[in-house]
């Protein structure tokens, strides 16, 4: 279900060291200024694609030219839109799932299972950031249909999307590891 | 095989995202089972959304969300009341009107479903409708938007079948109008029973409908741009799903004024995210249905079921049952992704035509959305009301029951799906 998270990095424990939770504190700094550049990003690709595509229309009714370009480039600012947004879904927790049953597990079952989840889609996300460099050094020397641009630019939204998106994935899913009572309103904190 | 499906399935009641499901379950499989390198799973994530035609989803999504926003929910309740808050029970009416309406605008049910609900349910708790019952109605109606086009179902659904979009579109149309007469039909009978609800009426007025219309009038555009436009061949659904954006644009923002600029980026970005959240399946559900693929289960399962029936109805009745089963856990988009790669072959060596399939495929798993545990359009409108989803899910035999007659009937007359699309296309 879609409900706001907000990381809980902050509020760790009372045992740590200053210069820990100066690190924390910076790290939690560095999140926000990347997903305000992550969000105006996105905003502009939404916005590119709608003009392209309009641009398209006007252009082969009114000017009856066709445009080879806003089709492509519009298809790219796509691609990298899909990956940007998966990641900031992901920060507001709104990826489907069937969460009925794992809920009503007792806790300790809770705990693995969310670890191993956890650990899997790490897992998963960074084989694909690893498995998608060689595709981009590819696209260096590979060009597009239409523009003749090399490759490279919409694959690159592949390691820098999923790689967004395991950071937001991680920041989303540790503390559920590391606290579980966080997740379950029951149990006492 | 074994690993994917099974390892899928494990991950997913474990409450792992589907999105992780697919992509881990099919990585696991890949990984044990073969000797493919692992970069072949960026390459199908990037095949899965690099497509022209999926960009009419995240147009779709803003102007959906756009439109909501603006007031045209509320404009289309008040068009609703004046055209059936006459007849008995006329709050389940409206609701179910004021969802079809919203279903020609949108593409896809929880917003809907929440917009009615939030208009409807402060007043039919006034007039002492049961709120359960209510609820569940609404969720039916939110429902309508996955059959009723512009859908995004649909346009997956196309994609997935290699069909034409308009040819979905048009055949989900008479289909959706039936569920919506099976609906009002079904609450109109119900409500002459509760004697609560008896009494609850207004007095037709022309001039009251009239001046709904006029106001409701500059949200009917959006509709008529859509299917007009890829009907009539102007347009490509990208194209029609863009033009939309800009008439949603023009009208919630120059004509009702209720959207300002600074409205925009939030609204955007909840589109962006909500979008995501389905393209995202799309890259990680081709990874997963890759892998099926070539393992042959298409082939192994068509064989195993010709085996036991060569009739299309029982064919089409154990489809229904299956998509039934897994609308009740899964996520519609999901569902196709990884379900009509295997089971339209089979259809089709039956004879039974795609675009039939694809709107039987879609009005299951609309039905999905309002059947627990897992009803997005069902846990939304509990929510928004204020109850408990097992309280809202004892009330949802009635829309269930009315939907389930429109599938039966979809399912074994051809024609009210395929007489549409032939007659326009």
């Amino acid at each position: 279900m879609p409900s706001p998270e907000t990381p809980t990095t902050d509020r760790s424990g009372q045992a740590q060291s200053g210069a820990f939770q100066n690190l924390i504190r910076l790290g939690a700094g560095a999140l926000m200024v990347l997903r305000r550049v992550v969000d105006s990003v996105a905003l502009l690709l939404l916005a590119y694609m709608a003009g392209a595509i309009l641009i398209q229309i006007i252009g082969r009714y009114f000017f009856n030219y066709s445009i080879a370009w806003s089709e492509e480039t519009a298809t790219f600012a796509q691609v990298w839109l899909t990956l940007l947004g998966a990641g900031i879904a992901m920060r507001y927790n709104q990826h489907v799932g069937v969460d009925v049953l794992i809920r009503k597990a007792p806790l300790p079952v809770q705990r693995v299972c969310n670890a191993a989840g956890l650990a899997l889609g790490v897992w998963f996300l960074a084989v694909v950031v690893v498995g998608s460099f060689s595709m981009v050094a590819i696209g260096l020397i590979v060009k597009s249909p239409a523009l003749r641009i090399p490759m490279a630019w919409p694959y690159m939204a592949l390691p820098v999307g999923f790689g967004y998106f395991l950071i937001e994935f991680a920041v989303t899913f540790a503390p559920k590891v590391l606290r579980p009572e966080t997740d379950n309103s029951e149990v006492p904190a | 095989m074994i690993f994917a499906g099974g390892g899928f399935l494990l991950l997913l009641v474990s409450g792992v995202s589907i999105v992780l499901a697919l992509g881990i379950a099919a990585l696991v499989a890949i990984e044990l089972t073969t000797t493919v390198p692992l970069s072949i799973v960026a390459q199908r994530v990037y095949g899965g959304i690099s497509s022209f035609t999926l960009m009419a989803i995240p147009f779709f999504v803003a102007s959906g969300l756009l439109m909501e926003a603006g007031g045209i929910a509320r404009r289309f309740v008040n068009l609703a009341s004046a055209l059936v808050g006459w007849i008995t029970g006329s709050l389940y009416l409206v609701s179910i009107v004021t969802g079809t309406g919203l279903a020609a605008i949108s593409g896809s049910g929880s917003a809907d479903t929440a917009a009615i609900s939030a208009v409807m349910t402060p007043e039919m708790r006034k007039r002492r409708y049961n709120i359960d019952l209510a609820s569940a109605v609404i969720a039916a109606s939110g429902s309508l938007a996955s059959i009723i086009p512009p859908s995004i179902v649909m346009i997956v659904i196309a994609i997935t079948a290699n069909q034409s979009i308009g040819a979905m579109f048009l055949g989900g149309i008479v289909p959706g109008l039936l569920v919506v007469a099976g609906l009002m039909g079904g609450c109109w009978l119900h409500a002459r029973q509760d004697e609560a609800v008896q009494t609850d009426r207004e007095d037709f007025s022309f001039d009251k409908l009239v001046k709904a219309f006029v106001a409701a009038l500059p949200g009917m555009i959006v509709p008529i741009v859509i299917i007009g436009g890829i009907i009539g061949g102007v347009f490509t659904a990208t194209e029609a799903a863009c033009v939309a954006l800009f008439t949603t644009l023009l009208v919630t923002m120059g004509i009702y004024r209720e959207i300002t600029f600074k409205d925009l980026p939030r609204i955007c970005l909840k589109a962006i995210s909500l979008s995501a959240t389905v393209l995202i399946i799309v890259a990680t559900a081709s990874v997963f249905t890759w892998f099926i693929a070539t393992q042959g289960l298409p082939a192994m399962l068509r064989d195993w079921l010709t085996g036991i029936t060569d009739s299309p109805f029982v064919f089409l009745l154990i489809v229904n049952v299956l998509l039934l089963i897994v609308g009740m856990f899964m996520e519609s988009i999901s569902a196709v992704l990884i379900l009509l790669p295997i089971l339209l072959p089979i259809a089709r060596s039956y004879g039974i035509d795609p675009v039939q399939f694809g709107v039987i495929t879609a009005l299951n798993l609309s039905i999905g959305l309002i059947t627990p545990p897992y009803g997005i359009c069902l846990y939304v409108a509990a929510t928004v009301a204020g109850r408990r989803i097992e309280q809202v899910s004892r009330k949802v035999w009635l829309p269930l029951l009315c939907m389930l007659v429109a599938l039966m009937l979809v399912t074994f007359v051809p024609a009210v799906s395929l007489w549409l699309p032939s007659v326009l296309m």
